[in-house]
């Protein structure tokens, strides 16, 4: 059942007063999801100050078969990726055809018992600006969303950030609730975009072993 | 070979250098200001050139040109580096906005400031710049200039703007200089050993030109001595134990084979000096805090020295010190920055409960809070117990808390503080 935003509204308050050690959070909450947008069933979302963008010319491909060392994965991360800081007052020019990552102003935190999607907002799609392919928010989420910008359109497009950038819906997560309050998995408790950490699962190594040159010899 | 044609190229060269920095991605206003007013500057030293002849005046002018590159070129580098996404940019407006109030600037008078990071250990040097003496020029070493926990320190250099600003009214030198001679006259056979030409009354040595000459060199380095023990106090009475906290991750144990320098009382003593003013102010001493510390070696001084070196901190422990801790808390409350209480103790654990649920702060009356909660939390083995993969990150994901929450006060502070909910 998605929840309006009057709703959420009333339990980011009712988490504020019982002081519960599961909350529902959203920092800094600057919408007023219960005025106006308070008949919405979504919740506004702004763009962040961090930007990571790919260095292409550095990069030869995405590689899912890449060593699954963390050490080794963050230094490449560091040496295909440029992280960039746009102050409040700047603007950042997403041109045709180009993919940055964003982040949300918003650090949230949701609860097990809650689950959401982010979504963008219509007035942006329209003008070609795609925010998020992978939209899912699991019950036990934390922190602030990275968001894939793409601008699918034929113009530039100016962003800033502190604008409302894209909509989080909620809804009610049934059936039995993870047993930690937050969700350890990755993209967790960060407030900078990462890129993802791709690594093969166990189905596609047994691929590899079956019908890689190894198994020819 | 040409000196004028050699001056003009190097100041040439220096602008161009001030150009190219000027198309970096500035995080905030203020570097990029710095480099418009070195720009002003190097042009001005480039026109004092222009229709110079080869004399004794056009040698000088050269000689001051090239002052100025020896001067100012480190700075260059100082904001090319505060560009760098390595600092923690969610740091700057907070602080300013702190430096500002602790100031007591008003509305029209703005403080400049500049966070950038330093390729050597020793942090937040200061420098006097002459060309932009109104800007503040923060640098955390390298390696830990992504780290909010150990912003307090950037209090110690706030320290040296609120002391720069309290020398006209408070006779600091005065003040000191009584205290090196009360030293000397409790130490007056010792003192005769090292200078048995003095003749004079112990009780007249202050007003006995040749005596207190022989003094001078203690005064001055007592006199350095009690500024930087002002600038510790001044952190300590802002951010309270988490400037402990800073101090000891920063400085502790000590640096080997380092040497002591002579403007700073030894490691232990200066911790001492903290612990005695925590102790006026209310903060909480962290459990077997001085023994974090030790010593760092005597400098190689003549006995001469270092008799004189032992007087600047005998007087600076024993007759500066608690002036200094009580001029500090007057200036701090009169600056609205009121004493420790319970309520500050609830404020952080309201914050630290917060952090226990991988949440930022909001709503804080001051940064003091967060940094003082986030290092509670740091210092917490038991944090985040069922969480494997959050406690092996817990220095990354502590900071990114923090400085969300540094975030979130400024724009609670530009925004009212109105929560819609």
């Amino acid at each position: 059942m998605i929840l309006k935003a009057e709703m959420v509204a009333r339990i980011l308050k009712r988490d504020r007063k019982s002081g519960t050690d599961d909350p529902l959070l959203i920092t800094p909450l600057t919408s007023d999801i219960e005025g106006e947008a308070g008949g919405a069933a979504s919740i506004d979302l702004r763009l962040g100050t961090w930007f990571l963008t790919f260095r292409e010319a550095r990069m030869p491909s995405f590689n899912v078969n890449e060593s699954e060392d963390s050490t080794s994965k963050d230094s490449r991360q560091l040496q295909f990726t440029q992280i960039r800081y746009v102050p409040y007052a700047g603007q950042y020019f997403l041109h045709p055809k180009s993919f940055a990552l964003g982040i949300t102003l918003e650090w949230l935190r949701i609860p097990r018992y809650l689950a959401g999607y982010v979504i963008g907002k219509s007035s942006w799609g329209r003008r070609g600006l795609v925010i998020a392919t992978a939209a899912g928010v699991h019950p036990g989420f934390s922190g602030c969303l990275t968001l894939e910008l793409y601008n699918v359109g034929l113009v530039p497009i100016e962003i800033r950030p502190g604008m409302p950038i894209c909509q989080l819906f909620l809804h009610t997560a049934k059936g039995v609730p993870c047993s930690h309050k937050v969700d350890t998995t990755q993209f967790q408790a960060q407030r900078k975009p990462m890129p993802s950490k791709i690594a093969p699962d166990e189905f596609v190594k047994a691929l590899q072993r079956a019908y890689g040159p190894e198994a020819y010899h | 070979m040409d000196i004028l044609h050699y001056t003009r190229q190097r100041l040439q060269g220096i602008l161009d250098e001030v150009s190219c920095l000027a198309e970096s991605d500035f995080p905030y206003p203020d570097p990029r200001e710095a480099l418009n007013i070195l720009r002003g500057f190097f042009e001005n030293g480039l026109k004092s050139l222009s229709g110079a002849q080869a004399d004794d005046a056009a040698r000088e002018a050269c000689a001051i040109c090239l002052r100025d590159i020896f001067l100012h070129l480190p700075l260059l580098g100082f904001i090319s580096r505060s560009t760098d996404v390595r600092n923690s940019f969610e740091m700057v407006r907070p602080f300013t906005r702190l430096a500002g109030s602790t100031l007591k600037l008003d509305g029209s008078d703005y403080l400049r400031l500049i966070l950038s990071s330093e390729w050597e250990y020793s942090p937040f040097v200061y420098i006097h710049v002459p060309a932009i003496p109104c800007y503040m020029l923060i640098g955390l070493p390298a390696s830990e200039s992504s780290n909010p926990l150990l912003l307090p320190l950037a209090g110690h250099e706030l320290g040296h703007r609120v002391y720069e600003k309290l020398q006209p009214s408070t006779d600091f030198e005065t003040l000191v200089a009584h205290a090196v001679v009360s030293a000397a006259q409790a130490r007056w056979g010792e003192y005769k050993t090292h200078f048995p030409d003095v003749d004079c009354d112990p009780a007249r040595l202050f007003e006995d030109s040749a005596g207190y000459e022989t003094l001078e060199l203690a005064v001055e380095w007592a006199l350095r001595q009690a500024e930087e023990t002002f600038c510790d106090f001044l952190a300590l009475r802002i951010f309270g134990q988490s400037l402990l906290y800073a101090t000891a991750y920063l400085l502790s144990p000590r640096i080997a084979e380092a040497e002591r320098p002579v403007y700073y009382p030894n490691i232990v003593a200066r911790i001492d000096n903290l612990m005695r003013a925590s102790e006026q102010y209310g903060v909480q001493i962290p459990t077997a805090y001085r023994n974090m510390f030790s010593d760092l070696i005597e400098p190689n001084l003549s006995p001469t020295q270092g008799f004189l070196l032992s007087l600047a901190d005998e007087a600076v422990k024993d007759k500066v010190v608690p002036d200094l801790i009580n001029i500090v808390d007057e200036y701090a409350s009169d600056a609205g920055l009121p004493k420790r209480s319970h309520a500050d103790e609830e404020e952080e654990r309201r914050i630290r409960s917060r952090f226990d649920k991988v949440a930022p702060a909001e709503d804080c009356s001051s940064i003091a809070h967060i940094l003082n909660a986030a290092w509670g939390a740091y210092e917490d083995e038991s944090m985040w117990q069922h969480y494997s993969k959050l406690r092996s990150n817990k220095r990354r994901v502590l900071s990114d808390l923090i400085l969300k929450s540094l975030e979130v006060f400024e724009i609670e502070q530009v925004t009212g503080g109105e929560h819609p909910q």
